[in-house]
């Protein structure tokens, strides 16, 4: 319990107030009064762990926050310095469906994971979302610029919706492309393909013909797995 | 009475098989004459849903699909993945393991550079070091073959370990492959970074502040062009990779293309400097985990041992299971932090795999970079980002 410690957390403020002038506005306040509450508004669950191996100061934290508060919970990051010298690395999303098959748990359909790193103070910070397919999450490509691309990414590969983003298009997959590939209800063989008629002269998209059906071998033993000797996320 | 005639910009589309594309890029450049006002990337021609077979496969038949991200920097990545199952699963590697990884690591370090560099100043104008590298970098990719069967997708570093041992005589070639080297980087050096043509090109071109470079989730070369210090080999997870050696991080002034010219060539010769330092540290004794769980067992003891039969039976059908979790792990890829975030789900896929690959969040940032250029040093640009398809398309 480092950083969310009460007392270390009002220290850094006042540190940094001190060295630079910081304004404080509506929702900074909101969050960090959040934040040193533990209030369930805004971050749900804290993970944090240190990584033995590297050197001192190495902090690797996760937290998962409510999707609609992730834009002022990055804000909040980026602002106040609380994190050090912010620098989003990735955002990356995660599709539930065939993890939760048994729990039916479609609001959390998707968690979207933001990877933070903090070049001053060597450390790592995580913080998921959960939410459920459809919903709406803000975009904060108005806070980093790497995000941009990043949102896209994740707009074509998982049909998710950034509010805010200015230039959501598809990205990776093909122009006119349709579906959305990562999710776990698209096959891994697609619907279409792409072909040379031979007859007609031309390449296009025709549905996807296997010469074999496709197959999945299932190795896992159903009654005995093999012991795992420790742990360590 | 004056009348003013709209002017609208050109339009113009680059690639995707032009030479100086590096590849599959295609540009929507929006020109004012000769000016670059707005560069508008197409990527996604080479995307072949590596994190989708990945789910689709067991940890060790994954390995491979690594190699094939950023074709010029193979073994970087297979460590990476390699390194980020070793960090859940909690596996400690030999120390041999470790040394010769670190050798092949900096190799793949220097033979990613000089294609970098080369091409570069090919693009530049400079046919002659592009030759010169070529050789060097066939020699090196003779290591690859020599150590692993395959001169660039090597699957020689595994989960664990090492495939196998090296043999010393390949240790004593690539030390006394070095001190050529030296002075073959110093001819490269010398033939371009007082060139006035060069000059002219590099300087003060696509600038970047480490401010912006922060907020566009630069690393390695461009990062460090800025001025910043930040290298994951001293800084990064598991710093023991490192822990031996004495790592000189070269930094950058202005932050143009000059300068991460310059830094390119100054981390061969760093490179070159750890590769004899780990060659003269190396410990004798085993390349791979003796966790039989998780690493399949040397053949001759299947002969002889049930157990290993059936451990390896059940290792190449089934493979390892991982609990469910979350975790994310980068290395020092030549490009910048080449990452691996993996969700795992009590089962032996993968459920997600990301792949961070650092020249996607470069080449994103080209139409900042390119802004108000002209249209030629667009060329530089792409030239210094390092970009390669593989491992920006997936």
């Amino acid at each position: 319990m480092i950083i969310l410690n009460k007392d270390h957390i009002l220290n850094i403020i006042k540190k940094k107030s001190e060295n630079q002038l910081i304004t404080f506005n509506k929702y900074k306040v909101l969050f960090i009064l959040d934040l040193i509450g533990l209030c369930s508004d805004v971050v749900e669950s804290v993970d944090l762990q240190f990584d033995t191996a590297v050197t001192e100061g190495n902090l690797n934290c996760s937290i998962v926050v409510n999707p609609a508060d992730i834009f002022y919970t990055v804000l909040m990051l980026t602002s106040t310095n609380i994190f050090g010298e912010c620098n989003l690395i990735a955002i990356t999303c995660t599709d539930n469906l065939v993890q939760d098959k048994f729990v039916k748990d479609l609001d959390k359909r998707f968690t979207l994971t933001y990877i933070f790193l903090d070049v001053k103070n060597n450390s790592r910070l995580n913080i998921n979302v959960n939410f459920s397919e459809g919903y709406m999450i803000q975009s904060i490509t108005s806070l980093f610029k790497s995000a941009n691309w990043l949102e896209r990414e994740i707009f074509d590969l998982f049909g998710i919706f950034f509010a805010g983003h200015k230039d959501l298009r598809r990205i990776l997959t093909d122009y006119g492309f349709q579906g959305n590939p990562l999710k776990k209800d698209f096959p891994l063989t697609g619907y279409l393909e792409l072909r040379y008629d031979e007859y007609k002269k031309y390449v296009g998209y025709k549905n996807i013909d296997l010469m074999q059906e496709f197959r999945v071998f299932n190795t896992e033993s159903p009654w005995e797995k093999l012991e795992i000797v420790s742990f360590t996320l | 009475m004056l009348k003013f005639k709209e002017v609208k910009n050109f339009l113009l589309n680059f690639g995707p098989q032009h030479p100086a594309a590096h590849g599959v890029l295609r540009l929507i450049l929006e020109t004012d004459g000769e000016v670059i006002k707005k560069a508008d990337s197409h990527i996604g021609l080479l995307h072949r849903g590596t994190e989708k077979l990945l789910e689709n496969k067991i940890y060790t038949q994954g390995l491979p699909y690594f190699d094939r991200l950023d074709y010029v920097s193979m073994m970087a990545q297979e460590l990476t993945f390699s390194m980020s199952i070793e960090k859940v699963l909690g596996i400690t590697i030999p120390k041999r393991a470790l040394h010769l990884r670190v050798v092949f690591l900096e190799l793949t370090r220097i033979l990613n550079h000089l294609l970098a560099l080369t091409t570069h100043a090919l693009d530049v104008g400079a046919m002659t070091p592009f030759l010169w590298a070529f050789e060097e970098r066939e020699k090196l990719m003779e290591f690859y073959e020599r150590v692993s069967g395959a001169r660039l997708h090597a699957n020689f570093i595994r989960p664990g370990g090492l495939a196998w041992d090296c043999n010393s005589s390949l240790l004593y070639d690539i030390f006394n492959w070095l001190n050529n080297f030296e002075t073959h980087i110093f001819e490269l050096e010398n033939v371009l970074i007082h060139n006035r043509i060069f000059k002219q090109r590099l300087v003060n071109i696509g600038v970047m502040s480490a401010f912006k470079a922060f907020n566009w989730g630069y690393t390695g070369v461009m990062l460090r062009s800025t001025g910043i210090k930040w290298d994951l080999r001293k800084t990064g997870f598991l710093n023991d990779l490192y822990k031996d050696f004495l790592v000189k991080i070269p930094i950058g002034l202005r932050g143009d293309c000059y300068d991460r010219f310059l830094m390119r060539i100054q981390e061969m010769y760093e490179s070159c400097f750890i590769i004899r330092n780990a060659l003269e540290l190396l410990p004798e004794g085993n390349v791979m985990s003796t966790n039989s769980k998780i690493i399949v067992p040397p053949r001759r003891n299947m002969r002889m041992d049930m157990e290993a039969l059936i451990h390896h039976f059940k290792l190449c059908s089934e493979g390892y299971d991982i609990f469910k979790g979350q975790s994310y792990f980068a290395l020092e890829a030549p490009k910048g932090e080449f990452g691996v975030f993996l969700a795992t789900s009590n089962s032996n896929k993968p459920y997600r795999c990301y792949i961070r690959a650092p020249g996607f969040f470069h080449l994103q940032s080209l139409d900042e970079m390119s802004y108000s250029h002209m249209l030629a040093d667009l060329v530089t640009i792409i030239g210094t980002q390092d970009i390669v398809f593989g491992e920006v398309d997936r």
